[in-house]
């Protein structure tokens, strides 16, 4: 059996007095699409957020395709987000002021890619997303569930060996959601990657692969979906 | 490769980010005006020095004596020449004469002249020529003998509109006239090396009254709007940016505005250059081509201003922590403590031992200490402004009566650093300007008490008093006194005459003289004589200082005496005034100094004060504009910055009117406070400028205090104007969404 792809022991993370991680551990598999679910405040976006390299935890470890991430600085872990990672937020995380286009260009532009290469492969993402004819507009001319297709087609477009989703849905209607989590499913299976979604909804959760649940800060259970 | 090409990318993002639409062009032109207005003001700063030190170097062949400091000739290969400047004037403006007499081929020749006058010559400036030809002659002209032989050219005019005339004599009717020296050489000294020590504490003030408010407002200016920049810096942080793209990105936008900016500030300072030509901060216009950039003033404000703008973007971010997640602000160490007075403190104590070194001094050091001084005491007003905020946000929160005052007391003295940003452009200027004031009015020359009050309003006055050099022959006086009666417009004519034998000694203090009681009486000399005749005293300093003492009863004749002075009073009309000036001008060559009106004594008495209240004011009004600029673009910023609590307050039912009233409250109370407070410091500074220099205390002028109200109003008027509908919009019920 190989090792996954993204693994996390015992983590622990606190903000001031308050502990989100009690010796959480998770891991994902190459190509798994891994459902974390859980009540609100039971640390579940910041497992997704340790995983992701956003934040160090205080205690315990996590490696990516063999890199310990807690060892990494700033620049190498912003570096393994831009190039290795995609995100999905509730809220998109859009820039309002950049058109559609430019939004999904960007990660590609920090790598340094092409400006060219970048706007092919961002005006692809948006047929792939049936989001054709949508790359002029601007973030706040776009329904909640066009900003989260072109939030998925920016976690997309630098080919992310995982993809962050954190209630990729919790601003959609059962409808718009259903379709996002279609897409976001279908394409990263398409390009091979894997999945780590938070989700407190059953009905996304059963895009998943497998279901984690998160409680007081701890993974408590594990399940086949 | 890929490195140049990352580079290349976070370029793109960065010039997207700042206008790629709309909302970030609008943006950049509101930060690109304030930078304008900063860079422009910066340049027209930068030219204005050189100008006026090219009205002195213009001025200094004026200065021409027999003991040249720069003379513009070798003197041992000149001839010499008769020389003697006079100030003489017209409807109170100034008019220099020049009398000149060649004792050789070789005389040297002053600028702007093509050859030296001969006698019967004379060489008038532009703007005396249009004058003389608008006016009357026996109003003017009659007291420049000869005719015209050419144009005193720019190169020995002050300004565009000097008043020059170079008049040609005879030497045989020259020489040994008072006032008339040999020279051999033209002065090229200018003034501004022997700037009074006043001048340069003046001087060092100044320009920081002018420098601090203007960087203020630059980076004011490029921080607008920073919150709604950080959350976007925030979100590319999340997708991958590393902190130095995301400081690229912000620091590319502020480079930009500023950089559109300052081409905007040079397009503004050659717009307003014209006019800045027209402006006498020196008591002169200046010529357009004395308003010329140097290429070390333009790469200067060209790089300068963008650096700054960089760093100021750079100061706020190290402010702010952007992480994936989001902005927050960094964790403050604690409240505003009292320590933050200690710089100030420092910089008061550092300024009370800064001010008497250089008023003592004329060495450069004593100068820059000054200069620090005074950035320290500004610094500390800038570190003292929150603790002080927070005092007043207290004080509001605990005497509130409604929702809108507990509100703004709250964000107060919750974030007083944000409460006092807005008004810390204002603050400095009002500090500043009071110093600058202050010093003014204490440099001005004192009102004459009322046993001085001696020469009617509307008289003109003539004497013949110069080192120890005879009176007016008594059949001259006669002559004279006779004809200025017989003027259309004169009222009396009091000739003082000279019963000693000896010519009369200047620094004798009072001297006696001789003047029939009725034309005492009727130029209100005295109120009361004893007729027909009287002695009285006539400080030696002239009419214009002294008083009549002393008097006594004289028997003797007085027309048989040579006159010592002349006092005309007139119907105050300026034709009967110039034709009075003119008549006695033109019968008497031999006067040291010209006649002169009180009005023109008080002004030549007052003119270093005058100079210096114009600059002050100057200098108020452009830091009023400089700050109240400032205070809009922060507290546009601060409404942008809360948006979404405004937005989130309307939504629990909070009416925009009680919002206004809170940023109302937030902007105009500490905005008085520290007003009162930084006018307080001013005067304190201002009385140890005053003490070391020597002069007596005087409160700046009660119009100071009104321009400083009117101009603190207005500026808090404009501000509210500009931001409270901003806040209607900002604060709509969808904005929690917008973002």
């Amino acid at each position: 059996m190989s090792a996954p792809l993204l693994a996390a022991t015992g983590l622990t993370k606190s903000f001031g007095p308050t502990a989100a991680l009690r010796g959480a551990s998770v891991a994902v598999d190459a190509g798994e699409v891994l459902a974390v679910m859980g009540p609100s405040g039971s640390g579940k976006s910041t497992l997704l957020h340790c995983l992701a390299g956003i934040l160090p935890p205080d205690e315990g470890e996590i490696w990516f395709s063999g890199q310990r991430v807690n060892d990494l600085t700033e620049p190498r872990r912003s570096r393994l987000r831009r190039e290795r990672f995609g995100f999905v937020f509730q809220f998109g995380q859009l820039v309002p002021e950049l058109p559609v286009v430019d939004n999904i260009m960007l990660p590609a532009l920090l790598s340094g890619g092409r400006i060219s290469a970048a706007r092919s492969s961002a005006l692809a993402l948006l047929d792939r997303l049936d989001l054709t004819g949508l790359g002029g507009r601007r973030p706040g001319e776009l329904s909640g569930g066009e900003a989260q297709r072109v939030a998925l087609a920016r976690a997309l477009i630098t080919r992310p060996a995982v993809i962050f989703a954190d209630e990729p849905t919790g601003s959609l209607d059962s409808v718009a959601g259903e379709l996002v989590m279609d897409l976001l499913v279908d394409r990263a299976r398409e390009q091979g990657a894997s999945v780590v979604l938070v989700t407190h909804d059953a009905r996304v959760a059963a895009f998943a692969d497998r279901h984690v649940t998160v409680r007081d800060g701890r993974v408590s259970a594990l399940a086949a979906a | 490769m890929t490195g140049r090409r990352q580079v290349r990318g976070v370029a793109w993002v960065a010039v997207r980010m700042a206008v790629g639409g709309r909302d970030q062009l609008t943006r950049l032109l509101v930060m690109s005006l304030g930078v304008a207005l900063g860079a422009g003001l910066l340049l027209l700063a930068a030219v204005t020095l050189p100008a006026i030190h090219a009205h002195e170097m213009r001025d200094a062949w004026t200065r021409t004596s027999a003991h040249n400091v720069r003379p513009a000739q070798d003197e041992a290969i000149t001839d010499p020449l008769l020389w003697r400047t006079r100030t003489d004037s017209f409807a109170g403006q100034e008019i220099l004469r020049v009398d000149v007499a060649a004792l050789g081929p070789r005389a040297p020749l002053p600028p702007g002249l093509s050859r030296l006058p001969g006698p019967g010559q004379r060489f008038v400036s532009p703007a005396l020529r249009r004058l003389l030809a608008r006016t009357p002659a026996d109003q003017l002209a009659l007291r420049f003998p000869g005719r015209d032989v050419g144009s005193v050219g720019d190169a020995a005019l002050r300004s565009p509109d000097a008043l020059v005339v170079v008049v040609g004599y005879d030497p045989a009717v020259l020489r040994g006239q008072p006032a008339v020296e040999q020279v051999r050489s033209i002065e090229t000294q200018p003034a501004s090396v022997s700037l009074t020590r006043f001048g340069r504490v003046v001087a060092a003030i100044a320009v920081a009254a002018l420098l601090v408010p203007i960087l203020v407002l630059v980076a004011t200016a490029t921080r607008l709007s920073a919150a709604r920049r950080e959350r976007r810096l925030a979100a590319i942080r999340l997708i991958g940016a590393t902190p130095r793209q995301t400081d690229a990105v912000a620091t590319a936008e502020a480079v930009l505005a500023a950089v559109v900016g300052t081409g905007l500030g040079f397009v503004l300072f050659a717009v307003a250059r014209p006019f800045a030509a027209r402006w006498s901060v020196d008591g002169s216009p200046f010529f357009p081509a004395d308003l010329r950039l140097t290429g070390a003033a333009a790469v200067a404000v060209v790089l300068g201003v963008p650096v700054l703008a960089a760093v100021a973007a750079l100061v706020a971010l190290r402010q702010v922590r952007i992480s994936p997640l989001g902005v927050s602000r960094q964790a403050r160490t604690g409240r505003p403590t009292v320590r933050r007075l200690i710089p100030l403190l420092v910089g008061l104590s550092v300024l009370a031992v800064a001010i008497p070194a250089a008023a003592a001094s004329r060495a450069e050091s004593p100068l820059w200490l000054l200069a620090a001084a005074m950035t320290a005491v500004i610094v500390g007003i800038v570190v003292a402004g929150p603790w002080l905020t927070m005092g007043i946000g207290r004080l509001v929160v605990r005497t509130a009566r409604g929702a809108p005052t507990l509100l703004a007391g709250h964000r107060l003295a919750g974030d007083p650093a944000a409460g006092f940003r807005s008004i810390s452009g204002l603050v400095l200027a009002v500090f500043l300007a009071t110093i600058t004031m202050q010093a003014a009015a204490s440099a001005a020359d004192p009102a004459p008490g009322p046993d001085q009050v001696l020469v009617p309003a509307g008289a003109v006055g003539a004497e013949f008093l110069y080192r120890g050099t005879p009176p007016l022959p008594a059949a001259a006086a006669t002559t004279l006194a006779g004809r200025v009666r017989r003027l259309p417009g004169v009222r009396a004519v009091a000739d003082l005459r000279w019963a000693d034998p000896a010519p009369p000694r200047p620094d004798a203090g009072t001297l006696p003289v001789v003047a029939r009681c009725a034309d005492l009486r009727a130029t209100t000399l005295v109120a009361t004589c004893p007729d027909p005749a009287a002695t009285v005293g006539l400080d030696a300093r002239g009419l214009g200082n002294g008083v009549m003492e002393d008097i006594q009863a004289t028997t003797g004749a007085v027309d048989g005496l040579p006159m010592l002075a002349l006092l005309v009073t007139t119907d105050g009309t300026q034709a009967a005034i110039e034709r009075v000036r003119t008549l006695i001008e033109a019968s008497a060559d031999q006067l040291a100094w010209l006649p002169w009106t009180t009005a023109e004594v008080k002004a030549h008495a007052d003119k270093q004060a005058e100079q210096t209240d114009r600059i002050a004011i100057a200098i108020l009004l452009a830091t009023l504009v400089v700050a109240g600029f400032s205070l809009a673009v922060a507290t546009a910023d601060g409404l942008l910055r809360r948006r979404r609590p405004f937005a989130l307050l309307r939504l629990t039912g909070i009416r925009v009117g009680d919002l206004r009233r809170v940023v109302l409250i937030e902007t105009a109370l500490p905005l008085l406070a520290a007003t009162g407070i930084s006018a307080g410091i001013g005067l304190a500074v201002a009385a140890d400028v005053t003490h070391a220099s020597h002069l007596p205390w005087r409160s700046p002028p009660a119009g100071y205090w009104w321009l400083l109200a009117a101009g603190t109003g207005a500026a808090l008027v404009i501000t509210l104007a500009l931001s409270l509908p901003l806040l209607g919009r900002l604060s709509s019920i969808q904005a929690p969404h917008d973002d």
